[in-house]
């Protein structure tokens, strides 16, 4: 990933943050913005790293940190959660060994929740990457993850 | 300031017009609580706390939000306002931790004991429980813990709108937010450690390192309100007393010229003060080794000694060195010692050696050699020259109204050979070679006058010669065209012409000038060519427009205003002045004939002069030129063929090494007085603390030399009478006295008691004896000093912004060595490159003089050929590698500029 190739792209106003942060993590194959990448952005748009971060730790979309190949996002709305989308993410944990947040040692997949997907009439629903699932069971999330693996 | 008529709760009161509606009830007595509002950010409205009602508004308001207007009938306290509150405070309360450790201001605790929130029966909310919050502790001053933060955002918008740094910000979101600094770790990030978010923060949340374990704010015995003693700002400081020690040191906000803003040296550099490393006892060099003696016998032994040499070679073999770290009162004296005791004028000090170019062009040019303007200019004024200055790093404060003015839109030009953190804020920066300033300004004058953006009826009404010395000026430029100029000194002809347009089409504009421009052989034609383009584009001698040297230390302007200066007695009067000497010698009580008429030696030529035996004694108070002298082998050789030198200061120096007597000094910190700082504003000095064993106030030792010496000086009571005896003979403090300054400062020119002091010098007239300012067209000269292939390299030198001079005191604050504290030279790439040199790397840095070793930094800050190193360290002493040539006319050295090789060492 050329993190200046990206930012080339944009002008170098302050408004634009949002998107080169997209930008940069949809182009990450770890699916975030590095240490690194914040300072090339602070020094392009002529601010601070904090001014950065924070946005970063602001939107749950973004992150920080390194994630994996398949990030796997549970929706943590109301509806979802009455549907059962607790019982999802402990059987996710259990199948990956991983917690929320965290991600497989060998950087396939990440587990997190997100907001409202929008997807209430299917609920209780995931998105991995950017495809939508709905009417989730165990068993459909099992060979999901099979399939992906 | 127009007013207008409120109401709240049925009392009247007068307002000032558009101010808010929270500060003007609480600046009335009416404390309405809130938590969230500081007099110096932007209103916020988070807490809620400030809620009331206002006729004619729906539903409660937070009055930090609103403008004061004419008859506005507001209710500040009522059942239901009160209600309110202690329900939003409740439920603030119930997400916080509640320790208290009592070293810091608590705001919310006192609201909670206020409301009544402190007992369990009064709370509707159970304690909610914290997230998992880490305490930040990687900064070297401070420490934030998120579980006592209440998310107000005023160490946010301390930290932007007040010091326009901007290096904090919120992470994650709603219970679980929580400020960070850089990418999460405060002691990785751009924070630079002023503070402000400390002093402005109600919780406790961000609390400062220093003296954490010790403090208890019960137990603080005073706190005095003092000025700080690094830079020339003249910072108003507030130290708190505890067991005798200073324990903290906070901005004293809402006066002039810091309004509570600090930077990293003022709020954390006072641990010195209590070094175990002060010197305590007068020190006698016998048979080579230093002994401790008692006051009587190190005084009788200088007044002996003086006097022999005296006696035997006269009184042109007799000089001193004055401070610019000490007080008016004691350099007041010092001067009246050295003309009266000594019977000479051979006085100076370090002025010399930084802005002595600056003061001989603007004496010469405009009439008074100190700042046209006040601080607060720096925020309003439409454009900034800043040359040769930076101001971010060696002004920190002045540097605030900068980038607040910056955030406003004010143009900035920057004109360094170095990188400087202001380039961060600027329009344009113009990075010329280094020594040919002279060339650049006049490129520029030629631009602003081939676009006719010169001020014709300025030159016309208030230049000497009027447009015919402008058409001289004129002539001379006409050789610097775009090109040449960019020939000459690198700077693109795009940047030229964008910083002419800039300056040329500005309303207002102001110019910093430092020792980039001054401390060069022809430091003094720069400042002249400076002046000559401020004049003819008319922007001197109004509000916000003029030209401005920041002085680098707190009180190196009081010390040459009151006479530590060769050729000039207090208040800049010539020693040639029969009249003025007349005077003086009327008021010290002493026969004209006792006052020599011919001016001494400056500082370099004094070292020349005991090099050359000439100068047998020398007497330096807080002084250390065996680091800021220049070629300092050549000092070295000097100070050892004195045969008597007397150094009184407050620690061991390299300086003190050759001292036949050592005398202990009180630091700033214990003794009453006065300092002038960079904007002529006369600010007081107040003791706070004993000083160590039997270290004294400097003007009582001088005052017992001259004594035992057979010159009686008055017995003065306290400082106030030596200010008052000062005042007498200085026209421009005339009208000062230490009771006029108990509150704030005054700007000189002060002349009768009543006079308000003055903030813009030139309004009417320039100081000349003509009134009128005058044009110097200068030349644009070749540097003597070039690289050569035997030293290809021209070695810059400068400042820090965590150290300071010499080190003597800087480097004795673990707080600001724990950011800083290794000499080092900057490299560009492509030099480092060709050489081989790795980042980091060893060398030796070679010149005609000296040599030293230092590691190396590669860094695109200094343009390739060029050199960069801070001059801070005794163990790597810059000065080592300058030269003393002089420039001509106002005797500085060229610090700035010294032709070196890169040598790598092989280990």
């Amino acid at each position: 990933m050329n993190i200046d190739a990206i930012l080339k792209k944009y002008p170098r106003k302050k408004e634009y943050l949002i998107e080169i942060l997209h930008d940069i993590q949809n182009q990450h194959p770890q699916q975030y913005v590095s240490e690194d990448a914040v300072i090339a952005v602070t020094q392009y748009l002529k601010i601070k790293r904090a001014q950065v971060y924070g946005v970063l730790g602001y939107y749950s979309i973004l992150s920080s940190q390194s994630r994996g190949k398949y990030l796997i996002r549970i929706c943590g709305s109301p509806v979802c959660n009455m549907m059962g989308s607790d019982n999802l993410i402990d059987f996710i944990s259990g199948r990956l060994g991983i917690e929320l947040g965290q991600t497989t040692p060998d950087g396939l997949f990440t587990l997190e929740t997100t907001e409202c997907l929008g997807n209430c009439g299917a609920a209780p629903a995931m998105m991995v990457n950017q495809d939508m699932y709905g009417s989730l069971t165990p068993e459909k999330v099992e060979s999901i993850l099979k399939k992906l693996k | 300031m127009a007013k207008v008529k409120i109401y709240i709760d049925g009392k009247e009161i007068l307002a000032n017009e558009n101010g808010n509606l929270l500060y003007e009830a609480r600046a009335n007595g009416i404390d309405i609580p809130g938590l969230c509002y500081h007099h110096k950010l932007s209103p916020t409205g988070a807490c809620r706390l400030c809620l009331v009602k206002v006729e004619g508004m729906r539903g409660l308001v937070a009055s930090c939000t609103l403008t004061v207007k004419e008859g506005m009938q507001v209710t500040a306290f009522d059942n239901e306002l009160e209600e309110t509150r202690r329900f939003l405070l409740d439920y603030l309360i119930s997400e916080q931790n509640l320790e208290y450790d009592g070293t810091y201001n608590d705001e919310l605790r006192d609201l909670m004991f206020r409301y009544g929130l402190d007992k369990s029966e009064n709370r509707h909310f159970s304690p909610l429980s914290p997230a998992k919050f880490k305490i930040d502790s990687s900064s070297p001053v401070l420490s934030y813990d998120p579980s006592k933060c209440i998310k107000c955002f005023r160490c946010i918008k301390a930290c932007d709108e007040v010091q326009g740094k901007n290096v904090l910000s919120f992470n994650e979101r709603g219970i679980n937010s929580y400020i960070v600094a850089g990418t999460g770790v405060w002691g990785e990030s751009e924070c630079d450690g002023c503070g402000e978010c400390i002093q402005l923060c109600p919780t406790g949340a961000i609390v400062e390192k220093p003296n954490r374990e010790k403090i208890k704010l019960d137990k603080i015995e005073k706190r005095v309100r003092t000025t700080c003693p690094y830079c020339g700002v003249g910072c108003q400081i507030e130290l708190l007393v505890q067991d005798g020690k200073i324990v903290r040191s906070n901005g004293v906000e809402g006066v002039l010229p810091n309004n509570g803003r600090l930077c990293v040296k003022g709020r954390f550099g006072y641990e010195f003060v209590h070094s175990p490393e002060r010197l305590t006892s007068p020190l006698i060099r016998k048979n080579g080794a230093l002994v401790e003696v008692s006051w009587d016998e190190a005084l009788d032994y200088i007044a002996h000694r003086f006097l022999e040499i005296k006696q035997k070679y006269g009184s042109d073999s007799l000089a001193g060195y004055a401070s610019a770290k000490c007080t008016n009162e004691d350099n007041y004296i010092f001067q009246k010692f050295i003309r009266l005791a000594f019977g000479i004028n051979n006085i100076d000090y370090c002025a010399r050696l930084c802005h002595a170019s600056t003061v001989t062009a603007m004496l010469k040019s405009i009439g008074d050699g100190a700042a046209s303007n006040s601080i607060e200019d720096f925020e309003n004024t439409e454009c900034l020259i800043a040359t040769g200055n930076n101001i971010i790093e060696t002004h920190p404060i002045t540097a605030t109204y900068v980038k607040r003015g910056a955030a406003k839109g004010m143009k900035i030009i920057v004109i360094d050979p170095k990188w400087t953190p202001l380039v961060q804020y600027a329009t344009v920066w113009l990075q010329p070679r280094l020594g040919t300033d002279v060339a650049l300004l006049n490129g520029m004058i030629r631009e602003i006058i081939a676009n006719g953006w010169i001020d014709t009826g300025f030159i016309e009404q208030r230049v000497e010669g009027g447009m015919k010395a402008f058409l001289e000026l004129k002539q001379l430029v006409e050789k610097y065209t775009l090109e040449n100029t960019e020939k000459l000194t690198g700077v693109p002809v795009e940047k030229i012409k964008e910083a002419a347009e800039i300056y040329g089409n500005a309303k207002t504009a102001m110019v910093a000038t430092g020792m980039g421009m001054s401390q060069q052989v022809t430091g003094t034609h720069n400042v002249f060519s400076l002046l000559n383009m401020i004049l003819i584009a008319g922007k001197i001698g109004k509000e916000r427009s003029g030209i401005n040297p920041p002085r680098g230390q707190n009180n190196v302007q009081g010390a040459t205003d009151v006479g530590c200066h060769p050729a000039l007695y207090p208040g800049y009067i010539p020693v040639s002045n029969a009249e003025n000497r007349k005077h003086v010698a009327e008021v010290w009580g002493v026969p004209l004939d006792d006052l020599p008429d011919k001016p001494g030696l400056t500082t370099v030529e004094i070292m020349k002069a005991a090099y050359d035996g000439k100068i047998k004694a020398l007497y330096i108070m807080g002084e250390n030129p065996m680091i800021s002298d220049p070629n300092l082998n050549h000092t070295e050789e000097a100070l050892k063929k004195l045969e008597f030198l007397v150094v009184q200061d407050i620690f061991h120096t390299e300086t003190t090494k050759f001292a036949h007597v050592i005398l202990p000094a009180s630091s700033w910190a214990e003794k009453n007085g006065t300092f002038v700082n960079s904007d002529r504003r006369v600010l007081r000095v107040r003791k706070a603390v004993e000083s160590p064993g039997q270290a004294r106030e400097d003007w009582k030792i001088i005052h017992e030399i001259a004594k035992r010496m057979g010159v009686n000086f008055p017995s003065y009571a306290d400082e106030s009478e030596i200010f008052d005896e000062l005042a007498s003979v200085t026209p421009i403090m005339a009208g000062i006295s230490h009771k006029r300054l108990e509150h704030h400062g005054i700007q000189w020119p002060c002349p009768t008691p009543d006079h308000p002091g003055t903030s813009t010098l030139y309004l009417d007239k320039f100081n000349t004896p003509s009134g009128k300012a005058k044009l110097f067209p200068v030349e644009y000269v070749e540097q003597s000093e070039r690289a050569t292939p035997e030293y290809p390299f021209i070695l810059n030198s400068g400042r820090i912004l965590y150290h300071y001079h010499t080190g003597t005191m800087s480097r004795r604050n673990k707080t600001l060595t724990g950011y800083t504290n290794q000499p080092y030279l900057l490299m560009h790439p492509n030099d480092a490159k060709k050489l081989g040199i790795e980042d980091n790397e060893l060398v030796r840095v070679i010149s005609a003089r000296g040599h030293l070793s230092t590691h190396i930094r590669i860094s695109p800050e200094v343009l390739e050929g060029e050199l960069f190193m801070p001059w801070h360290y005794t163990e790597s002493q810059v000065n080592r590698l300058t030269r003393d040539e002089l420039d001509p006319y106002s005797r500085i050295a060229p610090f700035k500029l010294s032709a070196v090789r890169v040598e790598k060492i092989y280990t």
